[in-house]
């Protein structure tokens, strides 16, 4: 670095003159509907050498609120009222030029998805030295290429100098994350905003990401906005968080502070909603009732009003203020107060014991459906004209069962396969090699009465033109039962064990929020009796507080339908609560799998050691909220894959014996079978740092 | 009184106020389709002339008695710009509606048929993309002869090529979103899928497509009787009446003018009725949330898909999040509190 060597202490000297400070801002945007006011009076401080957490659902206003700052709003935006001070200048004021400067000289953005905020046609090294360029009028290329090197190195960016004549696509997902953010950085900003700078990432490489974050706020001293959904995210990163709903700040208080005693309702019923891996799994989550509010014309009221179960006339009538209650913590609530549990009301829905549902013809525990050295390989296609496609293995040899109502989990990152084992046992895809047999188990068109599926994007799955009803008894059309009175008898029935008004039937999908749709869609799901239904990643596409709903009403739903559930998902706090046995993929290969319990209290294969460390938990202290000892470097290509095991080419503990011979599934000593040579006991093997492993 | 209710009043007004504009285009829309198709079925009603009457008056200009003029031999120009739209249209309405039948066909076989047939058929689709329409029209009236009916056909496979096309990238498109996979789980075959799910889901596109095409069938459609390859003379057709008076655009310049100016008209119509449909037709149209949809390319809050697989390539407008803007009428955000 030229200027900037590295502070330790940094930290220390953060001076309490804020770097930025917002007050009261009011945004509007104009549309047909109305003026929509995503942020209505926020207010916050950002100081040097400090990181503030925004987390809220959709909707609440925290990206709106980051591109305030930075003066992006879309075109029909506009700021209403308030003022943002960035170093004593107030941004409201500033004409195009003069913010023109200031942005990514003074406030650099790194944005959600790498892919698309990267232009795909220019190298990292022109867009590098574009940014630096801009604001060092009279640099030199030669000038401008060093200062890019730099920033890569900093970033730990393997082979800084190659780089530069490399673009987006020659990158892996977490390697263009932190070209992003050398971007952001060549300039030597002052403020950082980062708006979900790892929701696109995988949750290894999301903490390898997080941890750079931090570790270059305190070389730098920068001052970080980060802004995410994730509460884990937030409990490991942030000094200070401010809660978001609704276009306000509801709570804002030093990380530690909000969550170990969240004063503000909507807060504490945002972190009981969030299933964990520390939770109980027997108890049933807490779900928050009802979707935000449309912030179109709002009366003065407490946003939350309508989801809270302590709310009064009090709460519905006039705007709670902002209370300050300590130093740096304060919250609009008129009945804050620490958590209490909650009532039970829930209780019905979760499964009181882990005992499982017997079924009419076939006793629980008993293997439903069985994978049989299942393969699957895809045809990729080669750029040249005539030449040929080489084989992806997307899934290699994996075998395991599925028992009578069981949950079974399926984790693993992105490019595991195992969207395409699910695939499999529904029969979307044929395999290669391998065979999905069970008991009752047909092939063909009456597979769909026994094995059904939930898909992750509720609003692709149903059909835009079609009605509710019609759409949750298509699967009977399909398959000619009943009459077409009886099949509207049948579909209503579900409507209501899925929580939906008879009335809904004759409306069409997009009249529905997320949570509703994915209610549709299980029943849709169920109207056949299917004995297993597949779920692939059911609730990632919804918000904290509507998981919530829907994961109970899964729970609930498998002891009334007696069904069994497949779960697919990257999520392993999501599945530490709904399965009872969990699968972990790899590159195609499934490298363990046990029960629940067991597998993550004792974890025997480096990988989910690896995985289950990067969680970021929710949690008041950040060292346990943090990854400790997470997963390095990045998947491997499952056009090519490793030699012998797959997951040595990230392992700590890889020998020779790993390149040469594959490891295979069976019982090691352990309580579950794991895939691995050197199987984990006890504490789980630290990780090499990135670069090493990368490059 | 809650948020919901009072947003839902608030929204119901500017709905009112969104509804009257969309009347509105309506009304003027459907008035200017039937004019067409009283000029199409019923040209008498509307010129009380003869087109091939010849009049006493040789070559006169637009007047209160001939509001378009006469041309050499004292014919009304009026009643043959209205008594000429019948060839005209017929040709293109025919011609389009051949060319849409047979491009669904031809597109749904090339979308949903084995690997093999699909590459033969698409790229005989894509050699005869590769022509222009003019072209494909002259050889083969060059082959059948002149005549109505000829152009009719000429058009009709002039233009499937382009709805082929449409259809078979649609159909590709459509099979990778998730329900029809939601569809292939619970049992529907192929055939079944092809007519619940593709073709409902297609029909915007084919309808839109075809009400522009009108258009430009329309002006091939007068290029070839220009060509004096459709009706002949002394029948009133636009394309062969403005032929007849592009010569003397500098003598008597409501020769050309009138027929030159019909073609313009509906052109521009069939274009603005491919707009005004696809507004009509979209499922997700009942409010002016449309608009809302910038706000959920920004607001992104949750993970994007995962996985890497077939599944998750799905189209962007699609699979990409309703969540967001999700339209909320008041009685679902209460039904999801009951829940």
């Amino acid at each position: 670095m030229t200027s900037a060597t590295p502070h330790a202490d940094a930290l220390s000297t953060a001076s309490d003159h804020p770097v930025l400070a917002v007050r009261d801002l009011r945004v509007a945007i104009d549309t047909p509907a109305g003026v929509v006011r995503p942020v209505d009076g926020v207010t916050f401080d950002v100081r040097r050498g400090e990181t503030l957490g925004v987390v809220g659902e959709s909707g609440s206003g925290k990206t709106m609120t980051a591109m305030a700052v930075l003066r992006l709003l879309p075109g029909n935006g506009r700021v209403d009222s308030g003022s943002i001070e960035f170093n004593g200048t107030n941004l409201t004021k500033l004409s195009g030029p003069e913010l023109r400067s200031l942005r990514g000289r003074d406030i650099g953005m790194v944005f959600q998805d790498p892919m698309t905020s990267l232009n795909p046609t220019r190298t990292i090294g022109s867009q590098l030295r574009e940014a630096y360029r801009i604001h060092h009028r009279n640099s030199s290329r030669a000038e401008a290429d060093r200062r890019a090197v730099e920033v890569l190195s900093l970033v730990r960016m393997p082979r800084p100098q190659d780089r530069l004549r490399s673009y987006p696509h020659q990158l892996s997902g977490g390697m263009r994350q932190r070209a992003m953010i050398a971007i952001a950085l060549v300039c030597e900003p002052k403020l950082l905003v980062a708006d979900e700078p790892t929701t696109a990432l995988d949750v290894s490489i999301q903490a390898q990401i997080l941890e750079l974050l931090d570790d270059l706020k305190q070389r730098l001293g920068m001052a970080v906005i980060l802004v995410t959904h994730d509460l884990g995210v937030i409990a490991g990163y942030a000094d200070r968080v401010a809660v978001m709903y609704g276009g306000r700040i509801v709570e804002q208080a030093p990380t530690q502070t909000l969550f170990s005693a969240p004063l503000h309702r909507y807060t504490q019923a945002l972190l009981e909603s969030m299933p964990t891996v520390e939770m109980d799994p027997d108890s049933a989550l807490t779900s928050i009732p009802g979707s935000p509010p449309q912030l179109i014309d709002l009366p003065p009221m407490c946003r939350f009003a309508d989801r809270c179960r302590y709310a009064d006339q009090l709460c519905r009538g006039q705007d709670p203020v902002l209370l300050e209650v300590a130093p740096d913590h304060v919250h609009a609530c008129f009945h804050a107060g620490p958590a209490a549990p909650p009532e039970s009301t829930d209780s019905l829905l979760g499964r009181p014991t882990r005992q499982l549902p017997e079924a009419e013809d076939i006793p629980a525990g008993v293997s439903l459906i069985t994978a049989d050295h299942l393969e699957k390989q895809y045809r990729v296609k080669s750029a040249d004209l005539f030449g040929r496609s080489r084989p992806l293995h997307a899934v290699s040899d994996v075998s395991f069962e599925v028992r009578a109502g069981e949950t079974l989990g399926i984790v693993g990152e992105s490019g595991s396969g195992k969207t395409t084992v699910g695939r499999l046992l529904v029969g979307l895809e044929q395999s290669t090699k391998g065979s999905v047999t069970g008991v009752g188990v047909p092939t063909g068109r009456a597979r769909a009465g026994t094995v059904q599926m939930m898909f992750q994007d509720s609003g692709a799955a149903l059909d835009p033109r079609m009605s509710v009803l019609d759409l949750i008894a298509e699967p009977l059309v399909v398959q000619r039962i009943g009459t077409r009175a009886e099949r509207r008898r049948r579909a209503l029935e579900l409507l209501d064990a899925v929580g939906l008004p008879q009335s809904a039937a004759q409306r069409r999908p997009h009249e529905f929020s997320g949570g509703q749709r994915q209610r549709i869609a299980i029943a849709r799901a169920l109207i056949l009796r299917p004995k297993i239904i597949i779920a692939d990643e059911p609730v990632s596409a919804l918000d904290v507080s509507v998981q919530a709903q829907i994961l109970n009403l899964m729970r609930s739903l498998q002891v009334e339908y007696n069904v069994t559930y497949v779960v697919i998902s990257h999520d392993l706090s999501l599945l530490k609560y709904l399965a009872d046995r969990i699968a972990v993929m790899y590159l195609g290969k499934l490298v363990e799998i046990g029960p629940t319990d067991s597998v993550y209290g004792n974890p025997r294969h480096p990988y989910t050691a690896g995985l289950i460390a990067s969680i970021p938990r929710p949690h008041a202290s950040r060292e346990v909220a943090r990854a400790q000892g997470g997963l390095s470097g990045e998947i491997a290509s499952a056009i090519d894959p490793p030699s012998g095991c797959r997951f040595r080419t990230r392992c700590p503990l890889a020998t020779e014996l790993c390149a040469e011979q594959e490891p295979a599934l069976v019982l090691r000593g352990g309580s579950h079978p794991v895939a691995c040579h050197y199987p984990v006991e006890g504490a789980a093997p630290t990780f090499h740092p990135a670069e090493s492993v990368t490059a | 009184m809650t948020i919901t209710a009072v947003a839902a009043e608030v929204r119901a007004q500017r709905h009112f106020q969104g509804t009257v504009r969309r009347r509105v285009t309506s009304i003027v829309m459907i008035v200017i389709i039937l004019a067409f198709a009283a000029v199409l079925v019923m040209p008498g009603l509307i010129a009380h002339t003869s087109p091939l009457d010849n009049g006493m008056d040789l070559l006169a200009a637009p007047s209160a008695h001939h509001p378009f003029g006469t041309d050499q031999l004292g014919r009304d120009i009026y009643a043959r710009v209205i008594f000429g739209a019948r060839p005209v249209l017929t040709a293109s309405l025919l011609g389009v509606l051949l060319a849409s039948l047979a491009g669904v066909t031809v597109g749904t076989i090339g979308g949903i048929a084995p690997r093999w047939i699909s590459t033969v058929v698409m790229r005989i689709v894509d050699m005869l993309l590769a022509l222009p329409v003019l072209l494909i029209a002259l050889i083969l009236i060059a082959t059948i002869g002149t005549g109505l009916w000829s152009i009719v056909i000429a058009l009709g496979v002039a233009y499937t090529p382009g709805f082929a096309r449409i259809v078979e990238a649609s159909i590709r498109k459509l099979r990778a979103i998730e329900f029809v996979q939601a569809a292939r789980i619970f049992g529907s075959g192929g055939v079944q899928i092809t007519i619940r799910h593709l073709l409902p889901n297609l029909i915007t596109e084919v309808i839109v497509m075809a009400s522009s095409a009108i258009g430009w069938a329309t002006l091939t459609a007068t290029t070839l009787s220009f060509l004096g390859l459709g009706v002949q003379l002394p029948n009133p057709d636009w394309g062969s009446d403005l032929a007849a008076g592009a010569t003397s655009l500098s003598t008597n310049w409501w020769l050309p003018t009138f027929p030159g100016l019909a073609i313009t008209v509906t052109i521009l119509v069939a274009n603005y009725a491919g707009d005004w449909m696809m507004d009509l037709l979209d499922p997700r149209r009942t409010r002016s949330h449309a608009r809302f949809r910038f706000l959920r390319g920004i607001g992104h809050t949750m993970p994007a898909a995962t996985n890497a697989s077939a599944a998750s390539e799905g189209v962007p407008g699609m699979a990409g999040p309703a969540r967001e803007a999700a339209p909320q009428t008041s009685s679902s955000t209460a039904s999801e509190r009951q829940s």
